[in-house]
């Protein structure tokens, strides 16, 4: 009920952000409209990281204490980030055609490097689908979903480690964060977006943690509805398997 | 370049792709809870069966 709540919530505040951001705000003196794209595309940049965030703490709690819900979570946080990472990728080509002039640069290390962190990520979903084990698919997923982290930062630092197409950092260090260097209702459209999308990722979260805890009991009761079809096809009358002989103490 | 069809394309692709995910994430829970619902009384069957 509270998640459903959240769900409503969520919508609402999307909605009433989305519609302040395209009609609420001026367009930028500078770009025009085009600026209007920055108020999804710094929302889902932030969400991606934060996703596959979720997912390295989740590998670590998996192969520090065993317990699946870790890798449920995990795994929420992998599906979520892609799609996020996608929409930035996304959301950044529309911005980059008509100020750039060009899509996408394969050169610029802030677009490489986002594109990497897509492709490690939907490797990491396509690896959890070669094995049916609970425990080795979560073990093999907690050390890429670690592993793939490592590239968080390098996409968040590309734009001051390497000379590229990709502006500076829009949300580096406490001094800007604090003393934004555009206008006030740019930087409260922008705040907007963020919590409502952050809002809307909180939902997806849990809904995708419960959907991968209802498969986890769905698999685990199949397994027990088989080896009780088997017990039950094994014990009436002449066993089909020939019961294993005790073993005999070494002499 | 007239900007505005890029931004409806970024709006239209990430909050509407937020709210298909959301619908999407809602239909894979409710056929999951069938499917949980299935496979629950077969095994109790099978138990009580055997």
């Amino acid at each position: 009920m509270k998640t459903r709540i959240l769900g409503w919530l969520a919508l609402v505040a999307i909605a009433a952000a989305t519609l302040n951001s395209l009609v609420g705000v001026p367009a930028d003196l500078n770009q025009g409209d085009a600026q209007r794209i920055m108020y999804v595309h710094v929302p889902s940049a932030w969400l991606a990281y934060l996703s596959f965030g979720v997912t390295a703490l989740g590998g670590i709690g998996w192969l520090w204490r065993r317990d699946p819900r870790f890798d449920w979570a995990a795994l929420a946080g992998a599906e979520i980030g892609v799609l996020f990472t996608a929409f930035t990728l996304w959301a950044g080509a529309m911005w980059g055609r008509p100020v750039w002039g060009t899509f996408y640069q394969w050169e610029d290390p802030r677009i490489l490097s986002t594109t990497v962190l897509l492709a490690l990520y939907a490797g990491y979903l396509l690896l959890r689908r070669l094995t049916d084990d609970p425990i080795r698919r979560a073990n093999r997923a907690a050390v890429v979903g670690i592993v793939a982290a490592l590239d968080i930062p390098i996409v968040h630092f590309s734009v001051e480690w390497w000379r590229g197409l990709h502006q500076g950092p829009t949300i580096g260090s406490p001094e800007r964060i604090f003393n934004p260097a555009a206008p006030d209702l740019f930087v409260r459209a922008l705040l907007s977006m963020l919590a409502a999308f952050t809002l809307a990722w909180l939902y997806l979260m849990i809904r995708r943690y419960q959907l991968a805890a209802l498969h986890a009991r769905t698999d685990e009761a199949a397994r027990r509805g088989s080896l009780a079809a088997a017990r039950a096809a094994a014990e009436p009358g002449v066993p089909d398997v020939v019961p294993a002989r005790p073993v005999e103490p070494a002499s | 370049m007239n900007p505005l069809p890029f931004v409806v394309a970024a709006y239209a692709v990430v909050v509407g792709g937020t709210a298909a995910y959301a619908a999407w994430l809602w239909r894979r829970l409710a056929a999951a809870r069938r499917q949980l619902d299935e496979a629950t009384p077969t095994v109790d069957r099978e138990r009580r069966d055997a």
